[in-house]
């Protein structure tokens, strides 16, 4: 048993075949421990979101292996996969992706569900994540009437509600403004804090480097070099 | 539970896309569903019309009799066998009929017919030439005789008239009926109106020395469409010498027209759910596309592909049901006035036809569990074919590609 | 014309941009106009046997009889032939040949069967126009009209338990109504395509028979043109020239077969109302569809300063495009299967049912062009009304609310 949450081993990742193929990722290792605060950094097609999305089991690499909380990644089936997210990991994306047809509590309740949680826990809890994120009163409406920053803070709280153990965010700040994008940071941050949850995004946001511990830099899919905070 | 609310939900987000899917449902299970009552109402009325003035359900007849009728291939002491037959479950009437090709003289004049030997009070229980005498009355005398309208005119016969028919007996002698015309029928069928007389069974079968047989024994059941069931049951009463036929064998013009029918509806109706069917699967193509991402994220959150799909099926399913819903409101509106009325066979401009064809004078509707299933689940089936062929894709697709997809 | 070019060549391009979609919608399409061309096809050469073979089976274009003997055939109700006048009447007529016979009822007896049949008296060498000349016979034909044997069918000689070259006896009534009785030797036995007439129809020469039943009369006339249809006038020429008799064409000689025709003329379109009803939702489903996620870009065009008349136009060009499309493709299928079915379905599993019909029990499919081309109007149409809605909501939009969404 080791204190790493997430091992990366010489992975690589190529896309596509032959002369078309992009070398997204060339041979990374790389460790995150249990209740950092990490920022993946680096210019546009870099690799940033292939790390991530190889991480969270979106994704498998080429070469090399992922292992997450001592398991490697390849040995997994797809539903299993998909347990381990919604047990362990929470997902933020760049895009909200919200389910348009559920209210802001239904999608964060959404994931309680699919963990078999009853329904009047998973209200108060529901609730309860979307205040800590300051959303208290648009609980009960459509995506479709929250602006990008509202909609965002949802994807944070549905990413929060199951407590993960890694928190996953590729480029939480990007439809955001300054003072929404501080905002969001610090709620990060006092998660991390208050419940040692792991958190590992992915940005080109200075504002957002600045509330890490460790950045790791990348650089045609490769580590660049690791600064700590 | 959750996918089922989410479902929903996700019908109602696209209304206009939901209520047409359901309406082309609907379209498709109104229109089976017409075509199929109808269909269904008319094969029994059909065949209780034509059996009733030819063959009847079920006939008992020597085994050779049918490939060649011959006054010497008969079933003998019927009066025994048909009480016998009535003990039987499932049996309403039986009535024995000799037959014999004569020559019917007037006068001078004389024409060729069919002349058939019926019992004068059990006959009408098994046909409905009773009711057709349109001048004199049905058998009034034990010498007495019916007989078609045209062959009347022709033969220049009016009722109470004496005419003699001359017929081969079962040693192939010539022998002689002169019977008076009590009555004579008007069927509307120019075959039987032309070249039919019917006299009294004990008349004819005297003359031609038949003592108690018969050629037919005619047989009414109470499951006309099933007449194996009441085989079963009278098989083991028919002599050795004869067999049992049912009447899709005595008149396979009726039952074959019913299974071309049949074949040719069929036809139509698979045509239709086709095009339906490749209707729904566009539309479900069209929104797995604009889902991709959905999918995607409901993946990355950890909901399982099994789950997903469910979800989809659940979609298809609801849509379905508010389909066939739709269409049975519909089909229920149109067939609830016509199932008491009928269509009546004049308004279709088959009324001059009625007789020639046996048609019945009205048809109506009749919704049994065939009309019913048949749309909605062939229908239903290719829909959830459609939602598997539309999320295919979905499924090969890597997740990350879905999670990138723009639409 | 370079507005048209722009509208084609944009629609073309969305249209292939969103292939897999379309293709399932052309597959709906192409699977409609098959159906309905193959069916109608289907339909139609089922019409067209029923004409042929009622014309071939003694009936001809035009029949004529004298007044009553419909109800009462018998020689009684004979009338003279005048063979000049007869001539005269179908003057300018494209005929193929007449022939007059007598038809009447008899009772024949054999050694040891007796049934009843129609006897005809027929003049051989005229029965080119009918079904007669295609018999295929065991024995001899009837040599002319003054042959005195008798030509039986198959089946009749079978259920007389006769023979070829003996006698049969038939009864039936003379000039003056009275039953007479005469001796025939059968010279040929001829096999036809229906039962029902093998067991029903007796030929001999009719010069012969009207020997025997002291006239000079003739029960009908009938008439075979070249052409499939008789034409009204064609019709009319005739019934004038002879008043006093009844003059009918195969619709009042057949009347069960003139209805099931007719009621066929009926049958095309509702089917065709049908298929195309079905089809509609799919069409408006996918315009509407590609009209909604294209909003934005419409909004772009319209920012940029399209008129609002060419996205309309582009609309209606792509599902114009697409039905074109479905209609090459089906109506290719159809003439594939068409030409498949070419020889004919077999239907003699349904012999008697089909005969009933007044059909052949080789089911020939026939294309009509006129349908094929009501077909193609019709779903063109079609495909302009379905897109028109779709189109109104893209331009209905105002374009800032079109480039936000
Ligand atoms: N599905 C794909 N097919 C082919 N190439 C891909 C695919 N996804 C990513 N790439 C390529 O892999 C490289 C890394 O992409 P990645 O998305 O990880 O970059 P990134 O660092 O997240 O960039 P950005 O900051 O713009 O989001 C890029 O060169 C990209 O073009
Ligand atoms: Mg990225």
């Amino acid at each position: 048993m080791t204190n790493d949450v997430v091992q990366l081993r010489s992975v690589t990742r190529v896309y596509g075949q032959g002369n078309v193929a992009v070398n997204a990722l060339q041979g990374i290792s790389a460790e995150i421990n249990k209740g950092e605060f990490v920022c993946v950094v680096g210019p546009s097609g870099c690799g940033k979101s292939t790390m991530l999305h190889l991480i969270g089991g979106l994704d498998s690499p080429t070469s090399g292996t992922v292992i997450v909380e001592d398991q490697d990644l390849s040995t997994f089936t797809n539903n299993e996969l998909s347990d381990l997210r919604l047990r362990r990991m929470g997902f933020v994306f760049q895009a909200f992706n919200l389910i348009p047809v559920l209210s802001a509590c239904e999608n964060v309740e959404f994931v309680l569900q699919l963990q078999g949680i009853g329904k009047n826990e998973r209200d108060t809890r529901a609730r309860e994540v979307l205040d800590s994120v300051g959303l208290a009163d648009a609980a009960d409406r459509r995506p479709g009437e929250l602006s990008g920053g509202q909609q965002q803070r949802v994807a944070v709280a549905r990413a929060l509600v199951g407590n993960p153990l890694l928190l996953i965010a590729d480029e939480p700040s990007a439809n955001l403004d300054s003072t929404t994008t501080r905002e969001l940071c610090e709620l990060l941050q006092s998660i991390n804090r208050k419940h040692g949850t792991t958190i590992l995004i992915a940005t080109h946001d200075s504002l957002v480097m600045n509330y890490s511990t460790r950045t790791i830099q990348l650089e045609d899919g490769k580590i660049q070099q690791e600064n700590p905070a | 539970m959750l996918s089922v609310k989410v479902a929903w939900r996700n019908l109602w987000r696209n209304r206009r896309r939901t209520l047409l899917t359901a309406g082309a449902v609907g379209f498709a299970v109104l229109l089976v569903q017409l075509g199929m009552s109808f269909q269904a109402g008319s094969y029994e009325p059909m065949v209780e019309v034509s059996t009733r003035f030819a063959s009847g359900h079920l006939q008992i007849q020597h085994v050779d009799y049918k490939d060649d009728p011959r006054t010497e291939r008969f079933v003998s002491n019927t009066t025994e066998l048909r009480s016998h037959l009535l003990d039987l479950p499932g049996i309403n009437a039986v009535s024995n009929r000799t037959e014999s090709f004569g020559l019917v003289n007037k006068d001078e004049r004389s024409y060729g017919a069919l002349v058939v030997g019926v019992d004068p009070q059990i006959d009408p229980s098994a046909s409905h030439f009773s009711d057709q005498v349109t001048q004199g009355t049905y058998f009034d005398s034990p010498n007495s005789a019916i007989i078609g309208s045209a062959l009347a005119r022709n033969l220049r016969v009016s009722v109470g008239d004496e005419i003699v028919i001359l017929s081969t007996d079962v040693d192939g002698s010539v022998a002689f009926i002169a019977p008076s015309v009590s009555g004579i029928f008007e069927t509307g069928n120019d075959a039987l109106d032309r070249s039919l007389v019917q006299v009294p069974r004990s008349l004819i079968n005297d003359a031609l020395m038949l003592e108690d047989s018969a050629h037919r024994v005619v047989i009414m059941i109470d499951q006309p469409m099933l007449p194996e069931q009441s085989s079963e049951v009278i098989t083991p009463l028919v002599p050795s010498t004869a067999s049992l036929l049912d009447w899709r064998e005595l008149m396979p013009e009726i039952s074959q027209s019913i299974r071309l029918d049949k074949i040719s509806n069929g036809i139509v109706y698979g045509t239709l759910t086709v095009i339906v069917v490749l209707s729904i699967a566009n539309t479900f193509v069209m929104t797995m596309f604009e889902r991709t991402r959905e999918f995607g994220t409901l993946r990355a959150v950890g909901m399982h592909n099994r789950s997903i799909f469910g979800m989809f099926i659940t979609e298809t399913i609801l849509m379905w049901m508010l389909g066939v819903a739709i269409g049975y409101l519909l089909s229920t509106c149109a067939l609830l006035p016509l199932i008491n009325i009928g269509i009546g066979m004049d308004s279709m401009g088959m009324d001059q036809f009625a007789g020639l064809l046996f048609l019945p004078d009205r048809i109506y509707p009749a919704v049994d569990l065939k009309v019913v299933l048949v749309a909605p689940i062939s229908i239903g089936v290719g829909m959830v074919l459609s939602t598997m062929l539309a999320s295919i894709r979905l499924y090969r697709l890597s997740l990350v590609d879905a999670l990138r997809y723009r639409e | 014309m370079n507005t048209f070019r722009l509208v084609l060549n944009l629609s073309l391009r969305n249209l292939w941009r969103q292939r897999r979609r379309n293709s399932i919608l052309v597959v709906a399409i192409t699977f409609a106009i098959g159906g309905v061309i193959v069916l109608n096809s289907m339909i139609r050469g089922m019409q067209v046997q029923m004409v042929d073979s009622v014309v071939e089976n003694l009936s001809g274009h035009i029949k004529m009889h004298a007044p009553n003997y419909r109800d009462d055939p018998s020689m009684e109700r004979g009338f003279v032939l005048d063979p000049i006048r007869v001539d005269e009447s179908v003057e300018g007529l494209p005929v193929l040949g007449w022939a007059a016979r007598i038809t009447i009822p008899a009772v024949i007896m054999s050694e040891r069967e007796t049934r009843g049949a129609s006897l005809i008296g027929i003049d051989p060498d005229r029965e080119l126009i009918s079904v007669v000349s295609n018999f295929k016979l065991e024995g001899e034909g009837l040599e002319s009209t003054s042959d005195s044997r008798v030509l039986v069918g198959r089946s009749l000689l079978e259920e007389l338990r006769t023979k070829l070259g003996r006698r049969i006896v038939l009864t039936t009534l003379d000039a003056d109504g009275i039953s007479k009785e005469i001796g025939f030797r059968i010279v040929g036995v001829y096999d036809a395509e229906s039962e029902s007439m093998e067991k029903s129809l007796v030929f001999t020469g009719r010069t012969a028979l009207q020997e025997l039943l002291n006239s000079s009369e003739v029960t009908e006339v009938s008439i075979r043109l070249k052409t499939r249809y008789a034409k009204q006038e064609d019709f009319d020429q005739v019934r004038k020239s002879f008043p006093e008799l009844d003059v009918l064409d195969w619709q009042q000689v057949n009347p069960i077969v003139a209805f099931m025709y007719n009621t066929v003329n009926l049958v095309i379109y509702i089917w065709l109302g049908i298929v195309l009803g079905a089809l509609v939702f799919g069409l408006v489903n996918t315009l509407i569809t590609a009209v909604l996620e294209r909003i934005h870009e419409f909004g772009l065009f319209r920012a940029v300063g399209m008129r609002s008349r060419i996205i309309v136009a582009q609309v209606i060009c792509e599902s114009v495009c697409l039905m074109i499309l479905g209609i090459a493709l089906g109506v290719a299928g159809s003439f594939l299967i068409y030409a498949w079915l070419y020889d004919g379905i077999d239907l003699s599993a349904f012999a008697e049912g089909v005969e009933m019909m007044g059909m052949s029990s080789q089911m020939k499919p026939a294309i009509v062009a006129h349908d094929v081309l009501v077909v193609v109007a019709v779903s063109i149409t079609l495909a302009v009304v379905a897109s028109f809605y779709p189109a109104r909501r893209a331009v209905r939009m105002n374009p800032l609310d079109a480039l936000r969404h």
